[in-house]
């Protein structure tokens, strides 16, 4: 999904300011967001929200657990909710609980084969490493990550702590 | 000398610290514990760098999330299986491995850095042996440890050609170098010594001589002043041979001197002496305070004293 996928033309059927939501999952919350701005075009199932944040618990023993409560932010997210596909863009930032912060200007979603992935570059930071790419790919969950196009990096080792 | 060179690749240790690292692609098993890189993967810290194809590093068991609240967070943190911020306990190195310090370099096809023992070991998997580089000279062996801490190289079944020992010719032929075999190698910087055990063989020439030990000594520009064979020794040249306890080798002389009851067998002549010097060139031997058989030919046994 581009960022030309959601033509501005179509009228929305919904639109919201200053958003606060909400994600239920087996009738619990499994995470919270806000938006600037959010408008639904419910025909095509798409969402187009500006200044969006959502604060994700990762799901225990997840890849993800160990940085603790994940904060995603975009200045431009759009959503296909049908096909369960989104795209961040415009500079999307992730920081943990843990102290990890990732920065690239793209990244998209696809819910149906819970893959994360960006053609942008990567730079990534937390507790004794840091990394820079051109781009990744990666599992929802956490379990799988793939740094592509060039890769380098800094991590510890146990002669010594990261400078 | 080569041997001088690895010591001298030894020379200063590897400072502790975080490892950087190149790759084209990094592919994360966070349950695994493993990351992997795949081309032109390059590892460093500080004068050390390793170069291969593919590396796999092995993580440290994840820390709880520091910062985490509450009871859930915690037991989300506790059974987590994170990976980056973890600390790399190895890197296993494989496919045209080069390691680099300083000028000196080495090459082989696989390598385990173990950053808690901060040993790399080189080894051949299956293919040509290790090569440890100084210039011209090289170092092989089946298996090359390199303590990064310590200064100390392990080799097992070393093979050196000592070329700097070697004398210019003057007509342009090759000269004659000096090789030596071994079980095992143990480079001690701090006390300036190689030290080979177990079936020592050192070649040159139509010569060679064997003993269970061998000590090589360097002096402060890495030529190799002696070799130091001990333990009863064995030296062949041609049809002459020779036993002793120990046996000194002066490269630059090119003079074997065998002590310890040494005992020389010359076809059928038998001497012994409290010395006996042998010159690798000229071939002539000097035998101190002989005594012994000799035995011309065409004529009966005739002793000597």
């Amino acid at each position: 999904m581009s960022e030309a996928s959601l033509p501005s033309d179509v009228p929305a059927d919904l639109v919201l300011q200053e958003v606060a939501f909400a994600r239920l999952s087996d009738g619990r919350i499994s995470s919270r967001g806000t938006a600037e701005e959010l408008t639904y075009r419910r025909s095509a199932g798409r969402l187009l929200a500006f200044q969006a944040a959502l604060r994700l618990p990762p799901r225990a023993g997840s890849g993800l657990a160990p940085m603790g409560l994940l904060h995603l932010s975009a200045p431009r997210v759009e959503a296909e909710t049908s096909a369960r596909r989104g795209v961040g863009s415009q500079g999307v930032r992730l920081d943990s609980e843990r102290g990890d912060r990732a920065r690239t200007d793209r990244v998209s979603y696809d819910g149906a084969r819970d893959l994360v992935s960006s053609d942008t570059a990567l730079a990534a930071q937390g507790p004794g490493y840091r990394v820079r790419s051109r781009g990744f790919i990666a599992r929802a969950d956490g379990s799988e990550l793939r740094l592509v196009g060039g890769v380098a990096g800094r991590v510890n080792s146990s002669a010594g702590a990261a400078r | 000398m080569m041997l001088a060179a690895a010591l001298a690749l030894m020379a200063l240790p590897v400072p502790p610290g975080p490892l950087d690292f190149t790759a084209q692609t990094l592919r994360t098993e966070p349950k695994e514990r493993r990351a992997f890189l795949d081309d032109a993967v390059q590892i460093s810290r500080g004068d050390l760098v390793v170069r291969s194809d593919h590396a796999v590093a092995e993580f440290a068991a994840e820390k709880p999330a520091r910062a985490a609240k509450g009871r859930k967070a915690q037991k989300a943190a506790a059974g987590s299986t994170g990976l980056l911020g973890s600390e790399v306990r190895r890197f296993t190195v494989d496919g045209h491995v080069h390691v680099q310090r300083g000028e000196r370099t080495a090459e082989a096809e696989h390598g385990e850095l173990d950053n808690e023992t901060q040993v790399l070991v080189l080894t051949g998997a299956g293919k040509e042996d290790p090569v440890l580089r100084d210039g011209p000279e090289t170092l092989t062996g089946e298996r090359i440890q390199l303590h990064l801490d310590s200064e100390d190289v392990n080799v097992v079944r070393p093979r050196i050609v000592l070329r700097r020992s070697a004398p210019e010719t003057s007509d342009g032929s090759a000269p004659l170098l000096t090789r030596v075999e071994a079980a095992k190698l143990f480079l001690d910087r701090s006390e300036q010594l190689a030290r080979f055990t177990d079936d020592v063989v050192v070649r040159r020439g139509d010569m060679t001589v064997r003993g269970p030990r061998m000590d090589a000594r360097y002096d402060k520009s890495g030529e190799v002043t002696r070799l130091l064979l001990s333990g009863g020794v064995e030296m062949k040249q041609g049809d002459r041979r020779a036993v002793a306890q120990k046996a000194d080798y002066d490269p630059r002389a090119r003079e074997l001197t065998l002590t310890g009851q040494p005992r020389l067998f010359d076809r059928g002549d038998t001497l012994a002496g409290e010395r006996i010097t042998v010159n690798l060139d000229s071939h002539e031997v000097r035998v101190d305070r002989a005594h012994g058989l000799l035995r011309p030919r065409n004529a009966s046994a005739t002793g000597a004293r």
